[in-house]
């Protein structure tokens, strides 16, 4: 472990300047807790995808074709079942959505406040890190983070606890995108950067819990 | 076929598709002239008739109007069609969707001039053609689907004039540039970074040519200047350019506001890690962020609907597959010809969102518009790439099956455009407003006085319009008149009280059911008329006090 972790200096070092990861360390037993209501989330979830308000939706679209347009071929066609079932499907694509990992958090106590949970200075570079495995037909570390959104997906909770394998994967996108465009040279005074940035938000984060 | 005559008819049959999407039933969808729809109108009309705008200014370089300095662009160009169709909503929409359907033509020449296939080309063209973000705004006299039709040409003969090295390429650029910065407040961010890049990334072919060509730099700074010294004139003179960035800015957002300190902070810790600098990053960088979501993009970014209902997003579901193709071979390809492609995109991609992102509102589809040549970009180039494959039945296979899924995506944005938005959304649009301003011009010697209110809502007094606007544009007042005195004669602007105007003689009070919460003390026989907005419910209710 102490091998791997030494071999993958640059991507730990990464990491370790998250907020993300130090928040879920200092409350590692309230993650844990949720992980074991893995369960009764999952059953909700599964179980709320026809409830009565999104049914209740299918019928008001309906509405217009049926009684005002008498189209009702049209209205069952494009407002049924599926489409509800397509609708939430979709919904999958709030869970890569860059805000939440870069600004904003997901708003519950386990998501580092007032802060990003990956130092936003990073988006850039992990968008060049996208562009970088996508070149070098690398597409583990992004097909993972799809897996593990879809599985958060599944649960029903848009949670950093739930999202976590995110953290790892999404900052070593961001480091192959560091990597990609900074030379070695320049690596440390961007490192420093980062470092300071990131020092500031753990500052930002201790300020406001006292 | 003559190659020059094949293109002219490519470009035909593109421009036609995207006009025949953009003007089919113009004048009843959107089902009202919004706001700034009327006040286009109005002032064009004042231009028209008298050369001076509605506040008596003679050929306004910014048309103050409300209060939002609208740019003069869209004005000037609603005049001849106003000359030619009249006071109509045909007359007022036609240029911008003369515009749009231009900017699928523009799109055409861009993509070959970014030497991708006559077929990725067209592909391009059509795709803007039957783009669900474009078609709306195409067809709502929105001054950002001008601008951006301005910014595409300009684009366009921009790397025309890097290959070709004439002077006509390089001033049509300049002019077409900054037609598209005084066409819309989006373009004066977007432009002047998307030609430092230009710039910068041409650099060397640039100073090739302007060592053999220096007069082609002294004329190009003559147009520029023809645009950009009125221009910062304005800007600096005038509050016609900062009062509109002011009033849409993110700093004037109450969500951010109340956590600013403006100065004034309690502790060093609060300067330190609470300070205002920090703050505004951080609220910005949300907002830019937010247009970095796949949802909005491909399923709910149109907020066509009602919020947890279906919607359509900017592009459609089935673009999802070839954009990322596009990504793919964007990526991928080594082929030096798509240098400059590659380029583009990738500063189109980052500045895109900028400008909506330093505004008010979450994921604004009007102003990150200057973001939808990106996508065609790369769609474009997603065909490219699925062109390149070999086996002809496979390709076929695909071509077959994007044209079904296509049209069923279509068949769908119809439905939720012209059956389910006019529903949910006809009061964002004003609706109601061109009834009661036909109703008092019809019945205006019947009355002495008309009252009416300046908010409604379904769910509350929570929209306010500009009825005064709606009521000049569909009666039959002179501009001069009310260049003059700014009053419309018998008309009042304002919330009626029942309990207080009742006793005003033979006046008709016309107002939102919040404006008559104390309906049940109006004898009904002095209840005129009610009004309701397309989603059933009460819009506006017309009352008459006691006759003479």
């Amino acid at each position: 472990m102490l091998k791997l972790l030494k071999k993958n200096w640059f991507y730990v070092g990464l990491v370790l300047m998250t907020p993300w990861f130090w928040w879920m360390v200092f409350h590692a037993g309230a993650v844990a807790k949720e992980f074991l209501k893995i369960p009764t989330y999952t059953s909700q979830r599964v179980s709320g995808v026809y409830t009565e308000s999104n049914l209740k939706f299918v019928e008001d679209l309906r509405w217009v074709n049926l009684h005002v347009y008498q189209q009702p071929f049209r209205a069952r066609f494009f407002y049924n079942k599926l489409t509800v079932m397509v609708n939430e499907l979709l919904k999958v694509m709030d869970y890569i959505s860059p805000r939440l990992y870069f600004q904003s958090g997901d708003g519950s106590n386990l998501s580092p406040p007032g802060v990003e949970p990956i130092p936003v200075i990073f988006f850039p570079f992990w968008l060049i890190g996208i562009f970088t495995l996508v070149k070098k037909k690398t597409f583990k570390p992004l097909l993972l983070s799809l897996l593990f959104a879809f599985i958060a997906f599944v649960i029903g909770r848009r949670t950093l606890s739930f999202l976590l394998p995110n953290l790892f994967l999404y900052v070593y996108i961001a480091g192959s995108g560091m990597k990609a465009v900074i030379s070695k040279k320049k690596m440390k005074i961007w490192l420093s950067l980062f470092l300071i940035y990131s020092l500031y938000l753990l500052g930002r984060i201790i300020w406001i819990i006292n | 076929m003559d190659n020059k005559l094949k293109l002219v008819l490519i470009l035909l049959s593109v421009f036609l598709v995207a006009f025949g999407a953009r003007f089919f039933k113009i004048a009843s969808y959107p089902v009202s002239l919004t706001m700034d729809e009327v006040s286009i109108g109005w002032n064009a009309y004042s231009i028209l008739k008298t050369g001076k705008d509605e506040h008596n200014e003679r050929l306004p370089l910014a048309f103050k109007s409300v209060g939002d300095y609208k740019p003069p662009v869209n004005i000037y160009l609603t005049v001849p069609s106003m000359a030619l169709l009249g006071k109509t909503e045909v007359a007022v929409r036609l240029p911008t969707v003369l515009m749009g359907s231009l900017a699928a033509v523009f799109m055409v020449l861009l993509l070959m001039e970014l030497n991708l296939s006559w077929i990725a080309s067209v592909f391009g063209g059509v795709w803007v053609g039957l783009s669900p973000w474009h078609i709306h705004f195409s067809r709502s006299g929105f001054e950002a689907i001008t601008a951006l039709s301005f910014l595409l040409l300009g684009v366009w003969q921009f790397l025309v004039w890097i290959r070709k090295r004439n002077k006509t390429s390089v001033l049509v650029s300049i002019t077409a540039l900054s037609l598209s910065v005084w066409a819309y407040h989006a373009e004066r961010v977007f432009v002047p970074l998307l030609v430092v890049y230009l710039l910068l990334s041409n650099k060397d072919k640039i100073l090739k040519i302007l060592k053999k060509q220096r007069k082609i730099l002294l004329w190009s700074l003559l147009v520029l200047a023809i645009f950009a010294i009125p221009f910062l004139k304005l800007a600096i003179f005038t509050p016609a350019i900062k009062e509109r960035a002011l009033s849409t800015s993110i700093l004037r957002e109450t969500s951010l506001t109340q956590n600013l300190h403006f100065g004034e902070y309690a502790s060093l810790g609060e300067l330190v890690f609470n300070n205002d600098k920090y703050l505004v990053f951080r609220h910005w960088a949300g907002k830019y962020l937010n247009y970095f979501d796949l949802n909005f993009w491909f399923w709910r970014g149109m907020e066509f609907t009602n919020p947890g209902y279906l919607d359509l997003g900017l592009m459609y579901l089935v673009d999802l597959p070839i954009f990322f193709s596009g990504v793919y071979f964007l990526i991928k390809s080594k082929n030096r010809k798509y240098k400059t492609i590659k380029g583009l995109a990738l500063a189109w991609f980052f500045l895109g969102p900028l400008p909506a992102s330093m505004t008010m509102n979450e994921q604004h589809p009007l102003r990150a518009l200057t973001w939808l040549p990106f996508f065609g970009l790369v769609v474009a180039f997603g065909v490219e790439f699925l062109m390149s494959i070999k086996n002809k039945w496979v390709k076929f296979g695909l071509g077959v099956g994007y044209i079904f899924a296509l049209s069923l995506n279509f068949l769908y944005f119809t439905d939720i455009y012209l059956n389910q938005g006019p529903r949910f959304k006809s009061e964002y649009g004003q609706y109601g407003y061109k009834q009661i301003a036909e109703y008092t011009c019809a019945h205006r010697d019947d009355y002495d006085q008309f009252v009416i209110s300046e908010t409604f809502g379904s769910y509350g007094p929570l929209s306010t319009g500009i009825p005064y606007l709606y009521s000049l544009f569909y009666c039959d007042y002179d501009p001069g008149n009310f260049q003059e005195s700014r009053k419309i004669p018998q008309l009042s602007f304002r919330r009626p009280q029942w309990k207080h105007d009742k006793n005003m003689e033979n006046t008709l009070l016309i107002g939102s059911p919040w404006d008559f919460l104390d309906i049940d003390e109006i004898p009904e026989k002095q209840i005129v008329k009610r009004l309701k907005f397309l989603n059933g419910r009460e819009s506006f209710i017309l009352v008459e006090t006691g006759r003479k």
